[in-house]
């Protein structure tokens, strides 16, 4: 009869990850049962094995590269980095176009809306990071709903949602104005721990849409619509966490 | 400039984990130096963002989002290289997906057989990419759930999860593997 301990208790066991009364059922259950033993020490010896033979090294021009890269940086900053694919002839790039074209749901306007969101994911994050580079990224401050909505009722044209989350845990900075995809929007500053979060908002051509999460460049964007506003919540605070708060708003 | 001194101190010791995971999500060396390399610069560009202790999993969340970007974009062009690869591919084998390429370890790497390595090397990239990337993290870069969690963007649960599930495919493809040679 095998027992039927879960092995993902047994995995979080041997990773240290279990609370200390877990840890200790655990431990004591593993100490009299065959089965469990067996599979922790199976466990230990593929991390053994991992360890020992799994670890890769980087040439030793890779150190240098980088380097040389980070100096060419802070002479000439922002030209954008992407590792190059190569098509080795006209015809091949023109075969890609027209099969992302095809392949994507919808075709040419597909491809379009694609760019669109390209572009404003790109536009959400250089502002963030921008703001981020500045001392104060506020034009005003407050953690005071009653200051911050009336503020931008004077200079924008649409009414975003501003909410005092501080209960669960995201507390209200601020807010300032920012341009994104060419048009002038509103930012909600909200801070989790040491975390910054911009929330970007404009006018939308829908009325609602579902929470989409991405990832760019080492930022978490987490977009939805509702109300007819499209809201762009950008931040390194992780996803997981990012995604409370479409919910929350 | 000072700033690019003291990210060079923070980021360049982990620039071996940085190129273990690239190299475990896009299976090529050379393309998981560019990867890193693109990383090392946008993590620079974003280090005014950066607000915590340990640089560690933030360089790694940039360099695996820099992994799948590179990955996705692949893709698209297999596309159209794919009909040709399907007619050579093996059976089991995603056309498109190079195989682990025959690089000689160097001394240092050498601490298992040839043999077995091969075959743990084998049976690590067979893993789907979302078990493969925990395994990586965890048993290579030794970082907690918590960390892990903030790298790929996911629940602790899912980490968990995943690991438990990733262990016990490799630990049946091992075992496998072994009754095969006996």
């Amino acid at each position: 009869m095998v027992c039927d301990r879960s092995r993902e208790q047994l995995s979080a066991y041997l990773d240290g990850e279990l609370d200390e009364s877990s840890r200790r059922e655990v431990a004591a259950h593993v100490a009299a049962c065959r089965d469990c033993s067996k599979v922790i020490d199976d466990m230990r010896g593929l991390r053994a094995s991992l360890a020992a033979g799994a670890r890769m090294r980087a040439s030793a021009g890779l150190g240098d590269r980088v380097r040389m890269a980070l100096q060419k940086e802070t002479v000439a900053p922002a030209a954008p980095v992407r590792p190059r694919l190569k098509t080795s002839s006209w015809q091949q790039a023109a075969a890609v176009i027209l099969v992302s074209l095809a392949s994507a749901s919808g075709g040419w306007m597909a491809a379009m809306r694609t760019a669109r969101v390209d572009r404003i994911e790109r536009d959400v994050v250089t502002a963030h990071m921008r703001s981020l580079a500045q001392g104060m990224p506020m034009q005003v401050a407050s953690n005071d709903t009653h200051n911050v909505k009336p503020w931008f009722a004077g200079r924008i044209d649409f009414s975003p949602r501003v909410n005092n989350l501080a209960a669960t845990g995201f507390d209200l900075i601020g807010g300032r104005l920012d341009f994104v995809d060419g048009r002038r929007v509103s930012v909600v500053i909200y801070k989790r721990r040491l975390h910054w979060i911009d929330v970007y908002a404009w006018p939308a051509g829908q009325a609602a849409s579902p929470p989409k999460a991405a990832s760019s460049t080492g930022y978490n964007i987490v977009s939805w619509t509702r109300d007819g506003i499209a809201y762009w919540a950008v931040s390194d605070l992780n996803l997981a966490e990012l995604q409370e708060l479409p919910a929350l708003m | 400039m000072r700033h690019v001194q003291v990210f060079e101190q923070l980021a360049v010791p982990h620039m071996d984990a940085a190129f273990t995971l690239a190299y475990w999500l896009v299976r090529s060396r050379h393309d998981a130096e560019d990867i890193v390399q693109d990383a090392y610069i946008r993590a620079y560009r974003g280090f005014a963002g950066f607000a915590g202790n340990d640089i560690k999993p933030w360089l790694l969340a940039i360099v695996r989002n820099v992994a799948y970007r590179w990955l996705s974009d692949r893709k698209r062009l297999s596309n159209v290289v794919s009909f040709d690869e399907a007619f050579h591919a093996e059976p089991g084998e995603e056309p498109g997906i190079a195989r682990i390429p025959a690089d000689t370890p160097g001394p240092e790497e050498q601490l298992l057989r040839d043999g077995e390595r091969t075959r743990l090397l084998d049976a690590l990239a067979a893993l789907p990419p979302a078990l493969r990337e925990v395994l990586v993290l965890r048993e290579l870069e030794e970082l907690s759930y918590r960390d892990i969690a903030g790298v790929i963007g996911a629940p602790v649960g899912t980490v968990m999860s995943r690991l438990a599930r990733g262990r016990e495919q490799l630990r049946r493809v091992l075992i496998e593997d072994a009754l095969k040679e006996a």
